[in-house]
């Protein structure tokens, strides 16, 4: 009885290690995030001149930075800015991705034409370019970093949701729907929606990777989160110079940065797997 | 016939792209609300009869589209006008940097192909062992590590085990230019060679599954023609596309290795100008990254144009 | 299986490549220090190398060692004639100046009054866009009047003309050689010739800059003991520390005060501790409430440890200032006529009971709350939580605001005002002198006519006195007289105290130490590196 139960656990593609691991290791950065006020031991800006540097001890779980500042607090408090900026990234993404997506693989014709034609302009930016000249224009600053990044984000999602659209439309339940005379809008959020937000959450897994990737660039180059707020990239930036003499600088932020965006990596790939299995 | 249309017609698209791009930039840079008099006259106090020269040296007096206009037909003259920190006609300051970048972007593509497909192809043909979960699970850490971090670590290293490493090096000479390059390249390739291990990966496993495959194992052919000879030459195109694509991703990845290896390359002038402001700088380089970005476009898709004549219908 | 092991083999050639690589660059550090080259470490590309954008210490690093003015600055501070051979005033307002004979450019061709006039008349042209233009806001007109001979007129007296002509808006290049490289000068791929004991060989823009010895050096008393120099720009500081540490450069301009420990005794370099015209000082918001009270100014300052502050942050480099925006390096040349004011000049020392006393006096007696705004910095950081901690003894709470460079510079420029006045309480602030002469600290300062735009009084401090006798002491050509006109600006000035003055910062400069070199307060102006000599 017990054998089966377990087997059947196992069987059970979300629970499989390579969603649940992940997905734990996120749940835990994000929720030392949530309440870093909370857990953190000190101020993470609080400058200690006294005690740069030192190593870790009961007193300072991870030592502490060139300036005297508590690297386990900062840690905490460093994912928030990346984090925020990340699903705001995400979020604006999808929302105008979505929603353009869907009306132009729905109704196609003219709008579908110019907004591709933008995309494809969009598309012509390198990577971060965009980025890059709208910092240089407007300041440098996590909001317009994150509004830069959103605009880079969106033709991915736009593309993919106007693809699953055009395929949707033409399957029966639809022209059942028309048949019955629903109105576009409804057709196309309540009926088709729901059978594309599978594939696209996997896409957005993945776009969250990818911006939380882009942002630490951007702020490890100075144009994003500026310092002396406590963020993993500005972490690594300021540690940089004290790598030698005191590894754990570099390498408590550095650590943390890689077991996110691995974990997000597997849990979309995970994703990719159970959706796949789930179509079989 | 139809081949020279197709090209044309995607040449002419991509003009228009790349034109598009160039207003999009310089309207952002002038919607800035920077003023550029103060970066050209270097912060200090400045007399007005100073100011005005500026203003009329630099065309800033003139209406916004006519700016355009003069900015836009230096270009095609080769002139990209001159940085407003560093008194240097912008392609000047390109040039002398972008050896370095070009480098790098070589390199690093002898580097990504190379071990990618090695890796992929080892990792299908030993599918489902240790080796291959090996190389998968390195593959996607690789693919997690943003590139600066990979850098500060391998400073970190070098620094450690040779610290005598030159940090000066004026490039002069083949042997000292690939010394100084290589780790940085290395640095750029590895989320690179990540991507392009998984889709050889992928291709193969699908080639070797698929029908000629087992009908050339039953025909008695060596496993090594099957590999080669037909499996790695089918899934090769869609390696390459992949590894072309991915230029377009170094030159943005150049622009972090270079600032963290401290190399003069164009990535960090790039960054250097944003932070003084130096919008000329910006927008040539801006405008250079688009049209390098859009012409490996338009030679990926004019080559599968003429391996594939069913896309040429498709995007006509 | 066969596969298996030709794939394995890529991996592994990739690996050894790699290893010889790093083994072959080790090799390199065998070479010894070659003294017939020096290397310098910058830490940014030069702007160009034209006098008209000497303003930087990059540009300059290149720029004074190329080009040679009708004055310089002694280590003391004081403007000599360099090119000049005697000057005299005709009246106050017209100047001669008759130049040194056999002195000649690079290529052998002799300097003329023809270069000078071109020169001066090139910075001071609007088309120029010169760095250093307003300085010549005072002249007229700049003719020749002889074969060696250059006359200035001026529109009203200037007293600092010749300190001005000291810095790099004096300095001469060759007309002819403008007139043959007209789009390229100073730029690299024209450079720039002119009577220095260096001449442009090679820039390489963006990674390094040569130059090599002068071989017709007009100055044969000159002892050049570099054949070239090199320069490297090293954008990174970490690098160029490390460049500096490894031997690999000669000198930097600036070495980091957090890494002094790491430079031992027998180390081969060394460091060298200049003096500098950067004073740090509090700047209140005189135009806010409560600040316009100048007994809060003076509670504030009267609460403030400078000698601890120093001793925790800036040990080795701070000089504790008085009221004083100014001190010793400033008056090149006439210390003699300061002595006495120094000696006696008025101090807010660090006194609780009196800071208290002039707390009392105000509308705030118990304290009050106020925002401290700063640079994001260690040592501002460090600074600032200091000031925060003195002045709970008063009970005012101080409330940190760090601020990124942009909101600095509109700060300090006068493009954050709103209301007709700054929108901040308290500024944590700093400023460089661009002349060895109290007069660059009080003008810019102090006068009504700098708060605004563009303007550097920040602290939107307004005194009609003072606007009137730093007009006067301008125009006063005599030494003495100008002297006691700037100590009745000073009285004034630490009356009122708008500017708190903390400390003055020295700068470390890092170089070989098998070479030895001076270097002076006026740094940006004189370091002249043909001053190097061998041990």
């Amino acid at each position: 009885m017990r054998r089966k139960l377990i087997l059947k656990l196992k069987n059970q593609p979300l629970l499989a290690p390579s969603i649940s691991i992940p997905f734990l290791i996120l749940a835990i950065f994000v929720t030392g995030a949530i309440f870093a006020p909370f857990l953190a031991t000190h101020d993470p800006n609080r400058l200690d001149l006294a005690n740069t540097l030192l190593m870790p001890s009961r007193d300072h779980l991870l030592g502490t930075d060139n300036e005297g500042r508590d690297i386990f607090s900062r840690l905490l408090f460093g994912f928030r800015p990346t984090l925020l900026g990340a699903i705001g990234v995400v979020g604006l993404a999808s929302i105008v991705g979505v929603f353009l997506g869907m009306v132009c693989g729905y109704f196609e014709g003219l709008i579908d034409t110019i907004v591709m034609r933008l995309w494809d302009i969009n598309l012509a930016f390198p990577t971060l370019l965009l980025a890059f000249v709208f910092v240089a224009c407007f300041g440098k600053s996590l909001m317009n970093v994150v509004f830069a990044l959103g605009i880079i984000f969106m033709p991915l999602i736009t593309r993919l949701t106007r693809s699953l659209v055009l395929t949707e439309k033409n399957k029966t339940y639809v022209e059942a729907a028309r048949s019955l005379g629903y109105s576009h809008l409804r057709i196309l959020f309540v009926h088709i929606f729901p059978n594309c937000i599978q594939t696209i959450l996997v896409q957005v897994a993945i776009s969250l990777a990818n911006a939380i990737l882009d942002l630490s660039a951007l702020s490890f180059l100075g144009l994003g989160v500026q310092p002396p707020t406590a963020d993993w990239a500005v972490m690594l930036q300021e540690g940089k110079a004290s790598f030698l003499s005191s590894p754990v600088v570099v390498l408590a932020p550095g650590i943390a940065i890689i077991l996110v965006i691995v974990s997000i990596n597997i849990l979309s790939d995970g994703l990719n797997t159970y959706q796949a299995s789930g179509k079989e | 016939m139809a081949l020279r249309k197709f090209f044309i017609k995607r040449l002419f698209q991509s003009i228009i792209v790349f034109l598009a791009c160039s207003a999009i930039i310089f309207t952002l840079v002038r919607l800035s609300g920077v003023n550029p008099i103060t970066s050209i006259l270097g912060g200090g106090k400045e007399t007005p009869e100073a100011i005005a020269a500026v203003r009329i040296k630099y065309h800033f007096d003139q209406p916004l589209l006519v700016q355009y206009f003069f900015w836009i037909g230096n270009i095609f003259k080769g002139n990209f006008g001159e940085s407003y920190k560093f008194l240097q006609p912008v392609t000047t300051l390109i040039m002398e940097r972008l050896k370095v970048t070009t480098g790098l972007i070589l390199i690093s593509l002898m580097i990504t192909p190379l071990t990618a497909i090695a890796g992929g192809m080892l990792s299908a043909v030993k599918k489902n062992t240790w080796l291959d979960r090996f190389i998968s699970i390195s593959s996607l850490v690789m693919l997690s590590i943003p590139s600066f971090l990979t850098g500060i670590l391998m400073i970190f290293i070098i620094s450690t085990f040779t610290p005598g490493i030159s940090f000066v090096g004026s490039f002069q000479n083949l042997g000292e230019f690939f010394l100084r390059l290589i780790f940085p390249a290395i640095a750029l390739s590895l989320s690179n060679i990540a991507i392009v291990l998984r889709i050889t990966r992928n291709k193969m496993i699908e080639q070797l599954n698929s029908n000629y495959v087992l009908n050339a194992t039953a025909k008695g052919l060596s496993f090594r023609r099957i590999i080669f000879g037909h499996a790695f030459k089918n899934a090769l195109s869609p390696i390459l596309t992949i590894v072309g694509i991915q230029i377009g991703a170094m030159l943005s990845g150049t622009v972090l290795v270079e600032n963290v290896f401290a190399l003069p390359g164009v990535g960090s002038l790039l960054v250097d100008s944003i932070k003084a402001s130096d919008y000329p700088v910006v927008q040539g380089l801006a405008l250079l990254f688009i049209f390098v970005f859009v012409s490996i476009n338009l030679i990926i898709d004019i080559s599968y144009g003429i391996i594939d004549p069913r896309i040429r219908v498709n995007k006509s | 299986m066969k596969i298996k092991k030709a794939l394995v083999w890529w991996f592994v050639v990739l690996l050894i490549a790699g290893t010889l690589l790093t083994g072959c660059s080790n090799s390199r550090n065998a070479a010894t220090a070659d003294l017939k080259t020096f290397t310098v470490g910058l830490d940014s590309d030069a702007r160009a190398l034209d006098p008209a954008k000497g303003y930087d210490h990059d540009t300059n690093a290149v720029l004074l060692q190329i080009t040679e003015g009708l004055f310089a600055f002694d280590n003391s501070g004081k403007a000599v004639p360099a090119l000049v051979k005697e000057h005299k005033a005709v009246d106050p307002k017209t100047y001669v100046y008759d130049l040194k004979d056999k002195v000649t450019f690079s290529d052998g061709s002799p300097l003329t009054a023809d270069d000078v006039v071109f020169s001066l008349n090139r910075q001071m042209d609007p088309q120029t866009a010169s760095d250093e233009g307003w300085m010549f806001s005072s002249v007229d007109s700049i003719t020749k009047t002889g074969p060696l001979q250059v006359t200035v007129k001026l529109k009203a007296p200037d007293a600092l003309l010749n300190i001005k002509l000291a810095t790099t808006a004096g300095l001469v290049i060759s007309q002819k050689y403008y007139g043959a490289h007209k789009d390229t000068f100073g730029k690299p791929n024209g450079g720039i010739l002119a009577t220095g004991p260096y001449v442009f060989e090679k820039w390489t823009s963006g990674s390094e800059i040569v130059l090599a010895k002068n071989k017709n050096y007009w100055d044969k008393s000159a002892s050049l003991i570099f054949d070239k120099i090199v320069y490297k720009v090293i954008t990174d500081e970490t690098t160029r520390v490390q460049a500096f540490t490894s031997g690999q450069v000669d000198f930097i301009y600036e070495y980091p005060i957090e890494q002094v420990n790491q430079i031992k005794a027998d180390s081969k370099l060394r460091l060298i501790y200049a003096d500098s015209l950067c004073t740090n000082y509090l700047t209140f918001n005189t135009k806010r409430e409560p600040f316009n009270d100048v007994n809060i100014r003076k509670a504030i300052y009267s609460a403030i440890d400078r000698d601890t502050i120093i001793k925790n942050v800036v040990p080795n480099v701070g000089v504790k200032a008085n009221s004083l925006l100014f001190d010793k390096t400033f008056i090149g040349g006439v210390e003699d006529l300061w002595k006495d004011y120094m000696a006696k000049a008025p101090d807010y020392n660090y006194d609780l009971g009196k800071a208290k006393e002039y707390l009392s006096k105000t509308k705030v007696p118990n304290g009050f709350s106020y925002t401290l705004a700063y640079r994001d910095s260690t040592q501002k950081n460090s600074i600032a939580l200091s000031i925060q901690q003195s002045l709970k003894e008063l009970n005012i709470d101080v409330k940190l605001d760090k601020l990124t460079q942009e909101q600095y510079l509109a700060n300090k420029f006068g493009n954050n005002i709103k209301n007709g006045a700054g929108d901040y309480d308290v500024l944590l602030d700093g400023w460089i002198s661009d002349f060895p002469d109290p007069d660059g600290d009080l003008t810019p300062l102090y006068a009504t006519s700098n708060f605004g735009p563009g303007g550097s009084n920040d602290a939107g401090y307004s005194n009609t006195t003072l606007d009137k006798i730093l007009s006067q002491q301008i125009s006063e050509t005599d030494q003495g007289k100008r002297a006691r006109l700037l100590q009745e600006a000073y009285a004034i000035a630490s009356e009122d105290i708008p500017y708190a003055p903390l400390f003055y910062e020295k700068r470390i400069f890092g170089i070989n130490k098998d070479l030895n070199l001076e270097i002076s307060a006026s740094w940006l102006y004189n370091l002249y590196f043909k001053n190097i000599t061998s041990k």
